[in-house]
């Protein structure tokens, strides 16, 4: 109808940004944050592990997962078989796209991959782990335990 | 493939200065959660909770959010909110409300004012009064956010075709409680509402020739209010109700005239052109009248001051563009009609002082007769074979269907009184 095909048009000098925006959409960025001031009221032990400070701790929107398997949606426990609804319709998600998750130190590896798995079918563009804030000596200390004892998880 | 399609629909959006895309999302519609009362009368809570989600989807101002992703326990939290569950589910609004089979409370909460609800309106049911209830509390809502009144527990009249007749019908907006309001077996056609909603006139040939009638709105017997030998059809209330404009054929090719709403005495006769004069409607600030004419070729809109003079032509777009309707927006000069594009038929709204062009619906079947809510923000319309449809104003949004069948002649009455 009104389709441009190009050559006797005016040169377009914009940015054209939806190529871009598309790319953003298909891939699920993850980022590692470290979040002091959290509470989302879920019990759990967060991994010790440096990574970049949160600028804005307190009202994102969290998905916990306590050390049962348990998880949470912004404190409250939901099903696993929910999840996937619970996300996709979130209009907050939509928004503001980024979702924040913090899985307790013991967990498998398994369990956090499902739920990125179900973040990533329910459309979230970007998912950031929450880690506990530490300092240079304990991640080199916590390092060494790990060489200790090979193939366990830490237990406390 | 993926660059491909981002940059074709990037640039083609782009270039199309009047295409308007009907499904985006609008920007700053307000999200609002709607959530079903757990306790008190269940059954009326499941009329209720749909009523009110259904008039908040089609106000024009709210995105209505999906219930499965609530996280609030709504058994706890009863008539109250805990703020963070629905910040965390995207909500700025929040209704909560409970039926009991003597009363209905509502509250509104504003999710970044806390826990306190910023409207709280009891009703007292009695009988079957619970949809009406509902509209009341829906157009508070939009009171609250708007300023506007809502167009709730409005009607709407409209055509229905049979096989060898046609009947006028009114409903509420939303679809309920249609019924007849012509009553007879002949043809009859384009109701148009009293200002007051108390009546409608509407074009029968119940007597072979097609007269005027203007009827109670509720139906029963009407009054042959015109009835010139040809054409008394297309009848378009003045604001104050006390005249009628109208095309009548007695003196040859079809001419927009304006009679008395009371004994259908002509008062003026508003055209005189050889051509097809047709389809008038008549300016909220009572001032002109617009309406359809093919002396320029194909039929386009035209407006001339309702105490008669020269005519000018306002559509410029394509060949053929018939049945305006006036916005009844305070302080806005908005017209929508009918427009052929592509051998489809589409509603538009033009902007007479800006000059800009909305597009209601476009690439679903046949749409025409638009007819605006009586607080402009939507407009209801006639989808060839399939029924009444509602769609927002402003372009946006998806249409709704409200009525299924095959309906013409679609007129949105005036606001309900309370």
């Amino acid at each position: 109808m009104g389709m441009s095909s190009g050559g006797d048009g005016e040169l377009n000098s914009e940015i054209n940004v939806t190529p871009m925006v598309d790319v953003m959409l298909v891939l699920l960025i993850i980022f590692m944050i470290t979040a002091p001031m959290m509470n989302t009221g879920v019990d759990l032990e967060l991994p010790q592990v440096a990574a970049s400070q949160l600028e804005d701790p307190e009202g994102k929107l969290v998905l916990s997962i306590d050390k049962n398997n348990r998880i949470f949606l912004g404190g409250t426990q939901v099903t696993w078989q929910d999840l996937q609804v619970k996300l996709s319709t979130n209009e907050r998600l939509k928004k503001e796209s980024e979702l924040y998750v913090e899985a307790d130190t013991s967990l498998p590896y398994g369990s956090v991959i499902t739920a990125m798995a179900v973040a990533r079918k329910a459309g979230v563009g970007k998912v950031m782990f929450l880690t506990e804030e530490v300092d240079g000596s304990a991640l080199t200390t916590r390092l060494g335990e790990l060489d200790q004892a090979p193939g366990q998880t830490k237990t406390k | 493939m993926l660059l491909s399609l981002a940059t074709g629909d990037g640039t083609a959006r782009a270039d199309d200065g009047v295409v308007i895309d009907v499904n985006a999302q609008k920007k700053g519609t307000y999200p609002i959660a709607l959530p079903t009362a757990v306790d008190g009368d269940t059954n009326a809570a499941r009329e209720i909770a749909q009523v009110q989600s259904f008039d908040m989807s089609v106000a024009g101002v709210f995105k209505v959010l999906e219930p499965q992703s609530f996280l609030a326990d709504l058994k706890t939290e009863g008539l109250g909110i805990d703020p963070q569950k629905w910040k965390d589910v995207g909500a700025l609004g929040v209704i909560k409300f409970k039926a009991t089979p003597t009363d209905l409370e509502f509250r509104l909460y504003e999710v970044s004012k806390g826990a306190t609800p910023v409207l709280t309106k009891t009703y007292k049911r009695a009988g079957s009064n619970t949809r009406q209830l509902v509209h009341r509390w829906a157009n508070e809502v939009v009171k609250y956010y708007t300023g506007e009144p809502g167009f709730f527990g409005s009607k709407i009249a409209f055509t229905v075709k049979g096989k060898k007749a046609s009947a006028i019908y009114a409903m509420d907006f939303d679809g309920n409680g249609a019924y007849s309001v012509s009553n007879n077996s002949s043809t009859n056609i384009l109701p148009a509402f009293s200002p007051s909603g108390g009546q409608i006139a509407y074009t029968s040939f119940m007597r072979n020739n097609p007269d005027l009638y203007v009827g109670a709105a509720g139906g029963g017997r009407p009054k042959k209010v015109s009835s010139h030998s040809g054409m008394n059809t297309g009848a378009s209330w003045s604001p104050d109700g006390s005249k009628i404009a109208l095309t009548l054929s007695k003196d040859g090719s079809p001419d927009i005239y304006v009679i008395s709403a009371s004994d259908g005495s002509v008062i003026k006769r508003l055209t005189n052109d050889k051509a097809i004069d047709t389809s008038p409607a008549w300016a909220p600030d009572g001032g002109s009248i617009a309406f359809v004419s093919d002396r320029n070729g194909g039929p386009q809109i035209f407006l001339v001051s309702a105490s008669g003079g020269a005519a000018r032509q306002i559509s410029f777009n394509g060949s053929y563009n018939t049945t305006p309707t006036w916005s009844p927006r305070a302080g806005k000069k908005i017209v929508a009609y009918t427009t052929r594009d592509g051998g489809r038929y589409d509603i538009v709204t033009l902007d007479l002082d800006s000059k800009a062009m909305v597009r209601i619906t476009q690439g679903e079947g046949n749409n025409e007769e638009p007819s605006f809510s009586p607080n402009g923000r939507a407009i209801a319309f006639a989808r060839t074979g399939q029924g009444v449809f509602i769609a927002n104003a402003d372009g946006t949004g998806k249409a709704i269907k409200v009525w299924s069948g095959s309906a013409t002649g679609v007129d949105w009455g005036p606001a309900p009184k309370d």
